[in-house]
């Protein structure tokens, strides 16, 4: 997966997700589009909130598996 | 009092490094996710008209609702309960937030992760924590759609969940291993999510053709991004399982359970 993740981080062109190159296109035969977000955020904020988004859900798997699968020395002092 | 002294020490420089390895982890997940210019699957806002949206939330509430009712009650009587559901729900949130590109078709897609979810708390609390990653990716990331949060819950969430679920136990139940059983419920919730996914677009969106001739077109249209996916999220689900297998078994027993049936206390020891 981390060699997928660094094609696609690395590749020049676009890769569309399946919501544009399937959902989308049948939407748009059906003559639906769709909608802006509630929070319209995109450019560099996107990019912002993805950061926030992977440092908040990293701290907190980090911090939960660390309480449930303390190192033995470690599990006295918990 | 020496004693006491480095006791504290010692709980000191264990909350630092616990802190330290969760920030750690926290910026290898974020620059994991740092998004490109391609996103994934789930419906976006506005793609299903009113009615079937509204359809899809009426539908999912009772579900929700059960789920949350159970996660509640198994809090009680469990202390580990709450901080394994949510290791799994960042999970699930991560998971599902990481583009993950295909390059012989040239799209890209995501994992869902509530196979695992329910193959490790049930498929009631694969609901839950589905509910939980998609409201914040719908609030926060532009990613899915309030309006169609419903759909998607019922996609990724229960049908997901529960496809995966039934995957594990019935291979179990032949005699499978723990891996092996766990691959099958990664791949079968992944290509579950996608089929329902699918299936809403083929109800909400079918127009002058029949509701069967749109399934089968969306469905062959996802099928180049997601069969591979699908066998990643299976060797993902079978990764997790077998790590869990080997570190601490009595968690693969204690919660996929109805209810509990050993004190929890003893079997974190």
């Amino acid at each position: 997966m981390i060699a997928a993740t660094a094609v696609l981080a690395l590749s020049p062109g676009r890769w569309p997700g399946v919501d544009e190159s399937v959902v989308e296109k049948f939407a748009r035969d059906a003559g639906r589009t769709a909608s802006p977000p509630l929070f319209g955020i995109e450019g560099d904020l996107l990019l912002f909130a993805f950061l926030c988004a992977g440092l908040l859900g990293g701290f907190l798997l980090g911090y939960c598996f660390r309480t449930l699968f303390p190192k033995r020395g470690e599990s006295d002092a918990s | 009092m020496p004693v006491r002294k480095r006791r504290g020490a010692d709980l000191a420089r264990f909350d630092q490094k616990t802190l330290l390895r969760a920030y750690a982890a926290a910026i290898g997940v974020a620059v994991f996710l740092q998004p490109s210019s391609a996103f994934a699957m789930h419906l976006a806002e506005g793609i299903l008209p009113l009615g079937w949206a509204g359809a899809w939330w009426v539908a999912a509430i009772p579900v929700l609702g059960t789920a949350a009712a159970r996660l509640s009650r198994r809090s009680e009587a469990s202390p580990l309960y709450k901080p394994f559901v949510a290791m799994i729900a960042a999970t699930v949130f991560v998971l599902s937030c990481m583009p993950v590109p295909v390059p012989i078709v040239g799209t890209c897609s995501h994992p869902c992760g509530t196979g695992l979810a329910a193959v490790l708390l049930g498929p009631a609390m694969a609901v839950v924590v589905a509910f939980v990653a998609l409201l914040l990716q719908a609030l926060f990331l532009a990613h899915g759609g309030l309006s169609t949060l419903g759909a998607d819950l019922w996609s990724m969430g229960i049908v997901g969940g529960v496809c995966g679920w039934l995957a594990w136990k019935a291979l179990r139940r032949f005699g499978a291993s723990m891996p092996l059983a766990a691959f099958a419920a990664g791949v079968a919730s992944d290509w579950a999510t996608y089929a329902t996914t699918a299936l809403q677009i083929a109800l909400g969106l079918h127009g002058e053709r029949s509701v069967g001739q749109v399934f089968r077109a969306v469905l062959i249209a996802f099928v180049p991004t997601q069969l591979p996916l699908g066998l990643l999220e299976g060797a993902l689900s079978a990764c997790a399982v077998a790590f869990l297998a080997r570190r601490k078994p009595a968690l693969l027993d204690l919660f996929a359970t109805p209810m509990p049936v050993v004190d929890t206390r003893e079997a974190a020891q």
